[in-house]
């Protein structure tokens, strides 16, 4: 299912539909058209290739090579924005409720390949360890991410998304023995077509691979994995949380970016926990927007 | 003695005198596993030789008189002290102890630490009718972020029990074996302090000085009111996955000498990781980090055989 972002942004912020929820919980995503308007995604494309010719000019990506660099927003603060999008960030505190962070992030640039690459299985779920240490059948959804696209993927070949839909229940799928042998792609696998400044919004069990970008058109993405605070960041924020940038940032998405919350007195795990409510903005930001929802645990105030 | 592997696994429960530092590394038996799997909970009776816990009630005692002097009791003058495992070096000596911290590895992985830990002290002579319900399953917000029926494991305690609770009403810990797969308990009064009947199944761990019990952080437990003459004594440690966060978030003073002496394990066990990564378990560049410290340990004694999911 796709649904559209449109008239969205210029309201309050309000949860995601029912029939959103019900195609998210049976397909494992959805892609938000339009989610960045067409200014919007220049102004990101931009600043992703900022980050790459700076990546290039010192000498950590090859000319022409493809780059994927960690913690975006310590990476480059002009992403900030997307990590709170007004037509993004219902679907996640929909989805997680109030007590969560971004902990994971990456900026995406693919160049076409010119070279042939050798064969590699890569269809995954997100959350690694987490796949091996969760005994359930199916394992907890934990996380969901949030994949913006700036470049045109809007045919197959460049680069896209790859996905089976409703794979996000099934805890293993058939897969080589080694990753470098070459095995048939799952039954129903797509790749998900999209525009740019779409979005393509997954649930982490979802089975996805990336492909490889054989057309003319660089692949650039910018990718935000949100979980709850009791889970332990991925990302590197440290130095960022000491920079002028960080100050401007809302509370809001200060929370998102990790930074410790808890007030003298508060101890500090305590408040990842969610102990405290009253200091967590996003709580407040959903308080204050009548957003809370009794019937869904992670929403209950 | 030998490190034995999962196809020759032993039990060493009530045999205190085999306990030994590689006993921290023989894999739990198919019935110890087999009985933690059906109830959530198990029983390490002797767990801590007679000289351990004698050390570890002494270190309980003098850490209770340092906060009563320092007035930070309960106004019954129990005592729930957070993240106290520095407080003595016998605490320390109960992170990895080798009775109970081969269940642990055994049943979280090789990607663990110590997340919660406390020292609870409650005097005798408690009214019963301070009883209020406090049933209860560990995690807090993970009991209604995860959504699964029922939710995953994630942790679990480990009990070492200081003091005699050999008979009921010194204030051990009550669970309902079983009831780590509920994901409600049925009973709860509108508020704590209204009479309740106790749930069904609900029993007292009846445990000696110096047993310890195990339990899934999933068991609905609570406490127990303590209306016998002893004093109850306990100190539990809590164990978790490496991506989850501590909740006790003490400042261990990693750059202090004593932690700097402490083994790899017990390091990577008190919060010690090279990037945020590395609580991940792997590398910035995504791939497994053999270096960490309980990794490493394992797959030097080949346990990580790939028989259980978490410890390939």
């Amino acid at each position: 299912m796709t649904t559209t972002a449109t008239n969205i942004t210029a309201s309050a912020p309000v949860a995601m539909t029912e029939s959103e929820r019900e195609e998210f919980e049976r397909a494992g995503y959805l892609v938000i058209r339009g989610a960045l308007t067409p200014h919007e995604v220049t102004y990101y494309e931009q600043a992703l290739d900022r980050v790459y010719a700076a990546e290039v000019a010192a000498g950590r990506v090859g000319s022409g090579a493809a780059m994927h660099k960690l913690s975006a927003v310590a990476s480059c603060p002009a992403t900030v924005g997307l990590i709170d999008h007004p037509a993004t960030f219902r679907y996640v505190w929909s989805i997680l409720g109030w007590n969560i962070h971004v902990y994971h992030s990456h900026l995406d640039v693919h160049p076409t390949i010119t070279v042939p690459k050798p064969y590699r299985f890569e269809w995954h779920q997100d959350g690694g360890r987490q796949n091996r240490e969760l005994e359930t059948n199916p394992r907890p959804r934990l996380s969901v991410k949030l994949a913006y696209w700036l470049s045109d993927v809007s045919h197959e070949g460049r680069g896209n998304f790859k996905v089976v839909p409703g794979s996000h229940l099934a805890n293993r799928i058939e897969g080589p023995p080694r990753r470098d042998i070459v095995w048939p792609e799952p039954p129903g696998a797509v790749e998900v077509c999209a525009n740019p400044g779409d979005v393509v919004f997954f649930d982490r069990r979802l089975w996805h691979t990336r492909t490889d970008n054989h057309s003319p058109i660089t692949r650039k993405g910018i990718f935000f994995a949100y979980s709850h605070r009791w889970s332990h960041g991925r990302d590197e924020n440290d130095d960022l949380f000491a920079t002028d940038s960080f100050g401007e940032f809302t509370p809001v998405q200060r929370q998102l970016l990790g930074a410790p919350l808890a007030a003298p007195g508060q101890v500090k795990g305590d408040h990842q926990w969610g102990h405290y409510p009253s200091t967590t903005p996003v709580y407040g930001y959903l308080k204050q927007n009548g957003l809370f929802d009794p019937s869904y645990p992670p929403l209950i105030p | 003695m030998t490190v034995l592997k999962h196809d020759a696994a032993v039990t060493i429960n009530d045999a205190t005198a085999s306990i030994n530092d590689a006993t921290a590394y023989v894999p739990i038996s198919d019935a110890d596993r087999y009985t933690f799997d059906r109830d959530g909970f198990l029983l390490v009776p002797g767990a801590l030789r007679p000289d351990v816990w004698m050390r570890a009630a002494a270190a309980a005692d003098r850490v209770y008189t340092e906060e009563l002097l320092a007035d930070r009791l309960r106004p019954d003058r129990s005592l729930h002290l957070i993240g106290m495992i520095d407080r003595d070096p016998v605490f320390l000596d109960l992170l990895d102890h080798p009775a109970t911290f081969r269940y642990v590895w055994n049943l979280l992985g090789w990607n663990i630490h110590t997340h919660h830990n406390h020292l609870d002290i409650h005097p005798g002579n408690q009214p019963p009718e301070r009883a209020s319900w406090n049933w209860h399953q560990d995690g807090y917000r993970q009991n209604s972020d995860v959504d699964a029926e029922p939710r995953p494991m994630l942790a679990v305690k480990v009990g070492f029990v200081l003091s005699d609770m050999s008979a009921t009403g010194r204030g051990a810990t009550k669970v309902i074996k079983g009831s780590h797969r509920w994901n409600t308990l049925a009973g709860r009064p509108a508020r704590p302090n209204l009479p309740f009947d106790e749930p069904p199944g609900a029993e007292e761990i009846v445990a000696r000085a110096g047993d310890a019990f195990i339990f899934d952080r999933r068991l609905w437990h609570s406490r127990s009111v303590n209306t016998s003459t002893l004093t109850r004594k306990i100190v539990f440690i809590g164990y978790t996955h490496r991506w989850i966060r501590p909740l006790d978030e003490v400042d261990y003073q990693r750059d202090a000498s004593w932690f700097g002496a402490l083994s790899p394990v017990r390091q990577q066990l008190l919060g010690a990781g090279l990037n945020n990564a590395n609580f991940w378990g792997v590398r910035p560049d995504g791939w497994i980090d053999q270096s960490i410290p309980l990794r490493a340990e394992l797959a030097g004694r080949d346990l990580l055989d790939g028989h259980l999911p978490y410890l390939r």
